[in-house]
């Protein structure tokens, strides 16, 4: 216990000592997350442009209602008012002669949207002139939905993929120290292999937790993200999705000799993960051929998991599928990376 | 007395290399043994074997009683190591790695009066990827102690080291011994194994060719004295009555009494009609008795 408790200590040391490591392992993830947060993730407001061709005083009262509306803008247009409508300048164009107002719109479900609104304007100004007190109102109230925010659907993404990445680059460490000599020292104390392996897999435990809490603490703070679920929930799918991940990265490190080849598998297995297993869009936007491919890749059932915990509340009960799957990765995986698992370099 | 260590027709084989082969050894309690040959000799090899690394395809090890291939965790319990190529964890202290090896063993020695005694108190919180060769050749040592060992097994402890921090090393080595520890080192270096060994074990291609103190081996196997010749029309000394060894296109000549064969071997030269360029009388050493056992010099 005492060598288990020291080795996980230690690690955790060497860990917080590496720049390097510790910009890979904490700063990337929330800096990557923030970009893509930022460059796609904010739900933009309202916003049109209506060009009035004529005038009159029908004209003017329109553009008065219309600039009334939060996010419209009005243009007054003398010619090319279509050209303007096909080049997406405006979603609406309204031609106005005497009282009669002719709205010309495109097939884009903004434009029909748009046009809506103008003709909601043009009853409102039919109602003022005829002095009617109003029989019906309806007032508007916003209520955040989760789930429906790209960053609801990014942070629990970017949470799985960080775990696969710390999880598969945990294999290159062994690599380092076994080139270093240093594996094969520690093979010459009575040190059972199964402490050193378990120590190595509780400093990543470790590293999980905190990833995952600056993950999603960081989406809360700068994003309004608001986890439904039960975040204790998240541990058993964070402990297996690690250790799925890690048995992959102590298999590639068994197999590869140099940090070049280990780097080279370990992209192989990762690149196709980050894009085609759900961490940026759903995975039902993919191509229907390439839907088989993603079946296959573990980080899909973590961030499925991940996301339905997060984001929809869901009970472990019910997410029997990507346990298995992860699990079953575990099992295999773990199973290779024991028959690989070399304490020191091949002798030449 | 018991040996600390016994070998018995010990073989092993790496692919097409016998790196052991069939391999006797007896070592008693409290000596220093060097193990001295070239590289590929199989010194490093019969370390390993020793201390629980590597598994003998034929033979049988045993290190203070146990056998090392069934009992090879109570052999790591007892013994300590340093190994060839020495690498800690970088970002680790000097401290902090003696505590990490530490909890490997059930049994411990003080550490700051260990880390004391190899000089390394004062770096105790240096990491140690900023400390020089002959500091870190002391951690590795500091290492091999920390378990109280009863056995120690240096494999190249000074190779790289300049000849201070050699020095250094060697007088540590020295308090090892003093403190009734069996010290089992390899080297290449003959002035190493001639300062630190009470026995000295001569390997060549997996096998022992010589075993004995120092002042023993230099009787039994070169003269007290070596003469070196260098001239033209000279090959034939290697033939009999004078058998000399013939080295880097010198000639070699162990001989006790030199002064009794000088003259008749300068005269046996003139007569011949050959040429002396350099001629040079010296005490023996391990090179020579190395050099008498394989034809062949230790550091190429």
């Amino acid at each position: 216990m005492n060598a288990y408790l020291t080795l996980v200590q230690m690690n955790l040391k060497m860990l917080f000592r590496a720049r390097d490591v510790l910009f890979w392992n904490f700063a990337f993830p929330v800096l990557f997350m923030v970009l893509i947060g930022t460059a796609f993730g904010a739900s933009p407001g309202f916003s049109a442009h209506v060009g009035i061709e004529g005038s009159g005083s029908f004209a003017s009262a329109l553009i008065q209602a219309l600039r009334h509306i939060k996010g419209m803008s009005v243009s007054v247009i003398s010619s090319g008012g279509i050209q303007a409508l096909q080049a997406g300048h405006i979603e609406v164009l309204a031609r106005i002669a005497g009282h009669q107002a002719h709205l010309i719109r495109t097939n884009a479900s903004a434009s029909q949207s748009v046009s809506s609104i103008v003709q909601g304007a043009v009853m409102a100004m039919n109602l003022q002139a005829l002095h009617q007190p109003l029989l019906f109102r309806a007032t508007v109230r916003q209520i955040s939905v989760q789930g429906t925010s790209y960053i609801d659907f990014l942070a629990p993404g970017i949470l799985g993929m960080t775990l696969m990445n710390t999880g598969l680059f945990s294999g290159t460490m062994l690599i380092t120290h076994r080139s270093q000599g240093i594996l094969r020292r520690i093979r010459g104390t009575p040190l059972p292999t199964g402490i050193f392996i378990g120590a190595r897999i509780t400093t990543q435990m470790v590293v999980a937790l905190i990833q995952a809490t600056l993950i999603l603490v960081i989406a809360r703070e700068v994003y309004h993200f608001t986890p439904v679920g039960n975040l204790w929930s998240l541990i058993p799918l964070l402990v297996l999705g690690e250790l799925a991940f890690m048995t992959i990265g102590f298999f590639i490190a068994g197999v590869a000799n140099t940090m070049e080849v280990a780097s080279a598998l370990t992209n192989i297995v990762s690149l196709p993960m980050m894009f085609l297993a759900g961490v940026f869009y759903p995975i039902s936007q993919l191509p229907r051929f390439i839907k088989p491919l993603a079946d296959i890749l573990p980080l899909r059932y973590l961030t499925s998991g991940l996301r339905a915990v997060v984001v929809h509340g869901t009970p472990l009960t019910h997410l029997t599928n990507d346990f298995i799957a992860l699990a079953l990765v575990a099992v295999v995986c773990g199973a290779l990376a024991v028959k690989f698992f070399r304490w020191e370099m091949p002798r030449v | 007395m018991t040996p600390v260590i016994e070998v018995t027709n010990a073989v092993k084989q790496f692919d097409s290399v016998r790196a052991l082969d069939e391999l006797s050894l007896s070592v008693i309690q409290g000596q220093v043994v060097a193990v001295l040959g070239p590289n590929g000799a199989g010194k490093t090899t019969l370390l390993e074997v020793l201390e629980g690394l590597e598994r003998l395809d034929a033979g049988e090890a045993r290190v203070l009683g146990y056998d090392v291939g069934r009992q090879t965790r109570e052999v790591k319990e007892r013994i300590g190591i340093s190994l060839q190529a020495t690498a800690f964890f970088d970002r680790l202290s000097v401290q902090e790695t003696a505590q990490l090896f530490g909890s490997f063993f059930s049994r411990r020695q003080d550490l700051p009066s260990l880390l004391q005694t190899l000089g390394l108190w004062e770096l105790r919180e240096r990491r140690v990827s900023g400390l020089s060769g002959g500091q870190r050749q002391r951690v590795a040592l500091a290492m091999a102690l920390i378990n109280d060992p009863q056995v120690i097994f240096l494999d190249e402890p000074t190779t790289g080291l300049d000849p201070a921090a050699r020095r250094e090393i060697w007088s540590l080595v020295e308090h090892v011994r003093q403190e009734g520890r069996t010290v089992i080192l390899t080297t290449h270096y003959m002035e190493e194994a001639a300062y630190l060994a009470d026995n000295v074990i001569i390997m060549d291609q997996g096998k022992i060719l010589a075993e004995g103190s120092v002042g023993q081996l230099l009787r039994d196997y070169t003269g007290e004295q070596t003469l070196i010749l260098d001239g033209e029309g000279l090959d034939y000394l290697t033939d009999p009555p004078w058998n000399f060894v013939a080295d880097n296109g010198r000639l070699v000549w162990h001989v006790p009494n030199l002064s009794d064969h000088l003259d008749r071997l300068l005269s046996d030269i003139r007569s011949r009609g050959s040429v002396i360029h350099h001629l040079v009388v010296r005490e023996a050493t391990l090179e020579d008795v190395f050099l008498r056992l394989t034809g062949r010099r230790l550091v190429s």
